[in-house]
């Protein structure tokens, strides 16, 4: 029942009492217009509706930014006709561009209804669970909500950023050709060194310089071998770890480091695995080519910040999913305590390199300028910078990025100067 | 939509217009701006869409009024039979900007406006003529009749409550 049943209902209530106060007939009988416009509205009060409805979604995988069209047909399925207003209830975060979502519709047995609407949302995966529907008599007195159940998912893909081709040197390889130099001789294209020759060794492969040098031996050269590696990449989605802003957080310029990471290896032709290591521990087992980068994209599109009390450090890292000495890319923004966990992965053998996105700059940005927050950035940035220098020094690449300037440069800078700490060690 | 809102304006305009004329007829022109401003006024709420139940409630009370007063039982009628019409419609308006396929849209208003035409012409026709019929009861039988009809009402919202 409406506010309009109610407002009736008084009206003829205060008729008839009216009437009956002032003795007056004429005044009982200005009830009766109201009394059958009642009655019309009982007489077609809704029967049990038997609403079925569908829904699809075009496409149901896009990116950030990408329009999804949702079809929601609903059908009278019932032996009576009946008005209806439909409404497809949107997931939360999910903001419709185009077309409507509510329509009023008359469904003669068998009929149906099309609802159609573009919908667009930030990185996540969607939901829509169903449609509601209120249905009424022919004036609007009696009405009835219910939500006809009509579901469908759609994922928002992390925004992929192209990036050049990353030089690691993990200590094992695989038997596949990549891009990785193997330190062993083999079919490659760079110089590694020089044999004898040896029988069926191509005669374009002598090197006559050598060989000039040497009476009756000849000389082959030999090439260095290049493999491909396994690579594990971890995104920390713990919450600790995250700071968020008006606008966005870092964890999504995380997320879109990892995307991005997980793109340029796959296409290196490497082995790659994912871990995101926050509410839970959520894996996707290495693999090659286009699928993985799909399974990874699938996963990322999911990804969350969470508590976990277990997984507060980087402690219960399961170093088991990563092969032993391969690649380890940790994408987080990292805390004090991280630094004894990062050292005992190096001290197991794995090649480990760190993107950082910077939360001081992060957070610092947002906040209004002063001589206090001026004062605190600069020793929270100290403190990091300090952390990031110890890690270096342990043998961990550093990337450590501002996320206002791409990551492909900050890649550059960073992996350059790790190189060149790596070579002043060496030497 | 436009004939809902043409029959809409239409019934404000007939609302005023009987009540004007019962009032006028009787020799009470100075009240008879009041109606035309509540006539204008619902109009005004229903553009900027506002419901305008307590303009409809207002007529109401007008008409009965000018029963007690003797202007004219019919014209009253009328104006209430308008009113409700016009009330009607406002709510079936303000729910037909739902209604985004212009096929269904002229369906649902002509079902709707049939429907209502029905209604009202019963309404109009009973509520006219019943008064006419004069039968006297004692006094017992007039309050017991009208506690029957209380109590049939409430038992019947009651019901109905329950149901919904």
């Amino acid at each position: 029942m409406t506010g309009r049943f109610w407002l009736l209902i008084c009206l003829v209530y205060g008729l008839l009492f009216l009437g009956l106060i002032a003795l007056n007939g004429a005044v009982i009988a200005l009830a009766i217009p109201l009394v059958i416009y009642l009655g019309a509205a009982l007489l077609s009060t809704p029967e049990e509706y038997q609403l079925e409805a569908t829904r699809s979604l075009s496409p149901d995988t896009v990116t950030a930014g990408t329009e999804v069209t949702v079809k929601v047909s609903v059908q009278n399925r019932g032996s009576q006709t009946q008005e209806y207003l439909l409404e497809d209830i949107l997931p939360a975060r999910v903001e419709k561009v185009s077309g409507d979502t509510r329509t009023l519709a008359v469904l003669a047995p068998g009929e149906g209804v099309e609802i159609e609407y573009s919908v667009k949302a930030g990185r996540g995966g969607y939901s829509f669970q169903g449609v509601r529907t209120t249905d009424f008599d022919r004036f609007g007195l009696f009405q009835r909500q219910a939500t006809l159940p009509a579901r469908a998912h759609f994922l928002v893909m992390p925004e992929v950023n192209r990036l050049r081709s990353i030089p690691i040197q993990p200590r094992r390889t695989h038997g596949f050709a990549g891009p990785i130099p193997a330190r062993r001789a083999g079919s490659g294209v760079n110089f590694y060194g020089v044999r004898e020759y040896q029988l069926g060794d191509p005669r374009r492969r002598i090197n006559w310089k050598v060989t000039a040098r040497h009476f009756e031996d000849l000389f082959t050269n030999e090439l260095e071998q290049e493999r491909i590696a396994d690579v594990g990449l971890i995104l920390d989605a713990r919450r600790q770890c995250d700071v968020n802003s008006r606008k966005d957080s870092l964890f999504e310029y995380s997320v879109q480091a990892t995307a991005a990471l997980a793109d340029v290896f796959l296409r290196d032709g490497h082995r790659v695995g994912l871990l995101i290591y926050g509410r839970g521990r959520e894996t996707t087992f290495p693999g090659y080519g286009k699928v993985q980068r799909s399974r990874i994209l699938r996963a990322l599109a999911r990804a969350q910040t969470g508590d976990n009390l277990a997984l507060e450090s980087l402690a219960n890292l399961p170093t088991r999913f990563f092969p032993a000495r391969s690649q380890i890319v940790l994408v987080s923004p990292m805390i004090p305590e991280d630094y004894p966990i990062l050292i005992r992965l190096i001290a197991c053998g794995y090649h480990l390199m760190v993107v950082s996105p910077d939360p001081v700059a992060f957070e610092a940005k947002e906040k209004n300028a002063g001589k206090t927050l001026e004062l605190a950035v600069r020793l929270a940035h100290l403190e990091r910078v300090l952390m990031l220098r110890q890690l270096q020094r342990a043998g961990v690449k550093i990337v450590d990025w501002q996320v206002d300037s791409s990551l492909d440069q900050a890649l550059g800078l960073g992996l350059g100067r790790a190189t060149r700490i790596s070579g002043l060690r060496g030497g | 939509m436009r004939l809902a809102s043409q029959v809409f304006i239409l019934s404000v305009g007939v609302a005023t217009i009987s009540l004007i004329i019962g009032y006028g007829f009787s020799g009470l022109w100075p009240v008879t701006p009041i109606f035309l401003l509540l006539g204008l006024a619902w109009w005004y709420m229903r553009r900027r869409n506002r419901g305008g139940a307590i303009i409809f409630v207002f007529l109401l009370l007008a008409a009965v009024a000018g029963l007690l007063i003797r202007t004219g039982a019919a014209w009253s009628v009328v104006c209430l039979v308008a009113a409700l019409t016009a009330w009607d419609l406002e709510g079936f308006l303000r729910l037909l900007k739902d209604a985004s396929q212009e096929e269904m849209t002229s369906r649902i208003v002509t079902t709707h406006l049939r429907w209502l035409l029905a209604v009202d012409g019963i309404g109009l026709l009973l509520a006219i003529t019943v008064p006419l019929i004069r039968m006297r009861f004692p006094l017992g039988v007039a309050l017991l009749a009208i506690l029957i009809l209380f109590v049939a009402l409430s038992r019947g919202i009651g019901y109905l409550r329950l149901k919904t």
